[in-house]
């Protein structure tokens, strides 16, 4: 007999529907699975069978064949093994399953894993699996319990949590009560849970690097903070996601499907269920060009796809391995990233801002308040090479920072609070919506050369101020679009229309590396 | 002899002056020396050699401090009509070549640790080009040689023995211009050091070597061109008239604050109580207008006019 369960694959960033066909026919009993599943999925055979059983029915003695279709896409985790039991028992002819009841499980997909008792685990992806659901129509999904977070912001559609095999059996033969349906949770009532770990207020001192990020924040710039060890650049980058627009349903839905899929949904300990607050990465300087754009033989999603929609910290920017660097230099300017591999060809959103942190030469105190650099010249302008011309020219700011002395620390006074900037960093992002409407772009940092000379116009004053500054503070020439997008970005913050004169000298005084120093 | 008439031929068609020692143009002081070079391939006008000269040595791991005395200092004596002879290596070095060059770089001799050919510190490329092109660039060692850590202590007594008066702007105790110190001394080379902060590692050498009373202080430009009878030209260079700088009311309290110290950005700020936009921009506006200079790190200081 034959017998087909709906069930959900994952390709990409989006879900797709699998039809799990189950055929038991009479012979030498064996299970064979097929239709391209990977290891986890070839094992599910044992699970399936030891929950069954455990579950307290018999497994049908016969030729057991799976096949998951269309099967010619590959798939991956063992989000199948329910669709596989409820197919197998349903198929047996055991009569677990009235004639009546069958039908309901024509309507409804089985998502989760199995444990050898019947247990339900919670699986990856759930979000881009339901999302998928609604599209293709399907009314029901029974998904693990441990997924109902996740689940609570898919609307149109039932799907209902269950705990074990054996509740599902119970409530496809018509005990409606045994599982509970997943109520829809707005996405405005968990913005009031959210936190961020750091705040502004809390950092004394540094007023050029607190109003860096301002602008930043404002205007979708990406930041390099130069800095001696112990001068809070990693503290600084972590105040940047509290400083933010608040993220949209949309947003926030794309980055939970990421992070659905990489299985590292509300690790940090939150069970909001989405990705409500805008996401910090900070990948370790050893890690490779696949953990930062996202490869492996199954085309996974990177950490710079992690961080869409949100932050990138990269400290100690020149202890990455130059191969790492070079390849975020596409995504940094498309804002997507296409992994191809043998088995699969996907694209990621790969959104972020990035902030990155580096010691100013080998030993790091160089310019130090506080202590004395040991480095040759020659020493430092080798370490200030490891970063590429073209990568820096993505980065709109660079600031010096510098360590904080102690009567600093001591002070009682505290800093503007994250929530204050916040709200003029808001003004600054819609008065930009409404001048990108129509165009593809949303923030000053992304404008094209184009968009600049149309969005950018400044005067003659500011013209020759510019020059001036060339020729005086030896600014090399990549500066000079990035000088107009951070002025203009500053300009949104003060509510100006125009670009002034002021805005411009604001925006020289953060192109730090740009200048050639003397000591 | 170590090259023949031929291979003299040779060098000279790379633009290299190969002086044997018995040669005519050899530098009669370096006789005087214990290990005299007996081969010297020069780049550049030999008729520097010829100039009363002051070499100006220091630490590579300068500070800002010694930078400024360095360069003001030789771009005095090179003023003053004295060649200034110095090793090309990081800091000190530098900012003497540097300073003389503002004058013209056929003010500066380089006593190499390599050959004239090979560029080291690779940092210092442009200015070894322009030296060799006007000034002089000499070393003891074939043109191609690479640089090695025994070369450098060697070249020190070439220049002390080229100069006519040596000055040392910062040092530590134990360092390579100690060592060009005692070359001079035992030449009987007039010696000068300039004092420095007794916090400071820098200047540990110098400070003690002043305190052991082995060489005069200098603390301006002619207490060393006086060893020649000259002090640094008045008025040869005529003043160009800056315009009088018109100064905003908050350009003169920052300017205030910052007083004659360095200060880092934060401290003038919490002084001045402005919004930070707006005080960078005044900021950056002073720097380009040459008011005030910025270091790495935001330190800033009064920039003198």
């Amino acid at each position: 007999m034959i017998q087909k369960i709906k069930s959900f694959g994952i390709d990409g960033v989006d879900g797709y529907v699998v039809d799990v066909e189950i055929d038991i026919a009479k012979g030498l009993p064996s299970f064979t699975l097929v239709g391209l599943p990977d290891t986890s999925i070839k094992e599910s055979r044992e699970r399936v069978t030891s929950a069954i059983k455990n579950t307290g029915f018999k497994v049908p003695v016969g030729k057991i064949i799976v096949n998951l279709a269309p099967a010619d896409m590959r798939k991956e985790g063992p989000i199948y093994d329910l669709a596989i039991a409820i197919g197998i028992l349903s198929a047996s002819g055991d009569d677990v399953f009235s004639k009546k009841t069958l039908d309901k499980t024509k309507g409804t997909a089985f998502i989760g894993e199995l444990g050898l008792d019947g247990t339900l685990r919670r699986v990856n992806g759930i979000l881009p699996m339901l999302l998928s659901a609604v599209k293709c129509g399907i009314k029901r999904v029974i998904i693990p319990h441990g997924n109902v977070d996740e689940a609570s912001f898919v609307e149109g559609i039932d799907v209902f949590h269950a705990k074990t095999l054996g509740d599902v059996i119970r409530w496809v033969n018509g005990e409606e009560k045994i599982l509970e349906q997943v109520a829809v949770n707005s996405f405005d009532s968990i913005k009031k849970n959210i936190t961020f770990s750091e705040d502004l207020k809390f950092i004394r001192g540094q007023y050029m690097a607190k109003r860096a990020l301002e602008i930043a924040a404002a205007g979708g710039h990406n930041i390099l903070f130069i800095g001696p060890p112990g001068s809070g650049k990693t503290m600084l980058a972590k105040c940047l996601p509290g400083i933010m627009p608040d993220m949209t349903i949309d947003e926030s839905i794309e980055s939970t499907k990421i992070h659905s899929i990489a299985g590292i949904l509300n690790t940090d300990g939150s069970n909001l269920g989405i990705v409500a607050s805008r996401p910090f990465r900070s990948p370790h300087h050893t890690a490779s060009r696949v953990a930062l754009v996202g490869g492996g033989s199954h085309a996974g999603p990177g950490e710079i796809s992690l961080a869409h929609n949100g932050v990138l910290f990269l400290d100690e920017l020149a202890e990455y391995s130059r191969a790492c660097l070079e390849v975020l230099r596409q995504p940094l300017e498309d804002n997507r990233i296409t992994i191809a591999r043998a088995h699969a060809t996907v694209d990621y959103p790969a959104s972020f801002t990035l902030v990155a942190s580096m010691n100013p030469c080998p030993c790091g105190h160089f310019g130090s308040r506080t202590s004395k650099c040991v480095c040759s010249s020659t020493a430092r302008q080798r370490y200030l090479q490891k970063l590429s011309g073209p990568l820096l020219d993505r980065i709109d700011m660079h600031i010096d920072v510098n360590n904080v002395t102690y009567d600093d620390l001591a002070s009682k006074a505290t800093g503007e609070p994250s929530s204050d900037v916040k709200t003029r960093v808001s003004k600054a992002r819609d008065v930009q919506t409404l001048r990108f409407r129509g165009t593809d772009i949303f923030s000053n940092a992304k404008m094209t050369t184009q968009q600049v000379k149309t969005f950018c116009e400044i005067d003659e004053s500011c013209e020759s101020a510019l020059r001036m500054a060339f020729e005086r503070l030896n600014l090399s020439a990549r500066a000079y679009t990035r000088i107009l997008k951070v002025a203009r970005t500053i300009a949104d913050l003060a509510g100006s229309e125009t670009i002034t004169q002021d805005h411009i000298n604001e925006a020289i005084g953060y192109r730090s590396l740009d200048r050639k120093y003397e000591i | 002899m170590i090259h023949d008439e031929e291979e003299i031929k040779e060098f000279k068609k790379q633009g290299i002056h190969v002086i044997r020692r018995g040669d005519k143009n050899y530098p009669s002081r370096l006789n005087e020396l214990r290990q005299p070079p007996p081969v010297l391939y020069c780049k550049g006008e030999l008729s520097l050699l010829e100039r009363p000269s002051i070499a100006i040595v220091g630490t590579r791991t300068c500070t800002r401090y010694g930078v400024e005395v360095a360069k003001r200092f030789s771009k005095k004596f090179a003023e003053a009509g004295a060649v200034v002879i110095s090793g090309l290596a990081d800091g000190i070095d530098t900012a003497a070549h540097q300073g003389a060059c503002e004058v013209g770089a056929e003010n500066t001799i380089a006593v190499l640790g390599n050959g004239v050919n090979y560029f080291y510190p690779s940092t210092n490329r442009d200015l070894q080009n322009k030296i060799g092109e006007k000034g002089l660039l000499i070393s003891e060692y074939l043109p191609n040689e690479k640089s090695s850590k025994f070369f450098f202590p060697a070249r020190n007594r070439i220049v002390a023995a080229l100069a006519s008066a040596l000055l040392i702007v910062e040092a530590d105790l134990k360092s390579g211009t100690m060592i060009t110190k005692d070359f001079a001394l035992e030449l009987g080379i007039d010696v000068f050091a300039v004092p420095g902060n007794v916090t400071s590692l820098q200047s540990r050498g110098t400070n003690a070597i002043i305190k052991e009373a082995h060489v005069a202080i200098a603390c301006e430009p002619d207490d060393v061109l006086s060893v020649f009878g000259i002090t640094s030209p008045k008025g040869k260079t005529p003043k160009v008239k800056l315009p009088p700088v018109q100064l905003s009311f908050d350009e003169k309290r920052v300017l205030d604050i910052i007083g004659k110290e360095e200060i880092h950005i934060d401290d003038l700020i919490e002084q001045t109580g402005m919004e930070f936009g707006q005080f960078s921009s005044l900021l950056t506006n002073m720097e380009m207008r040459g008011l005030v200079q910025k270091y790495p790190g935001n330190i800033f200081t009064r920039k003198n006019r």
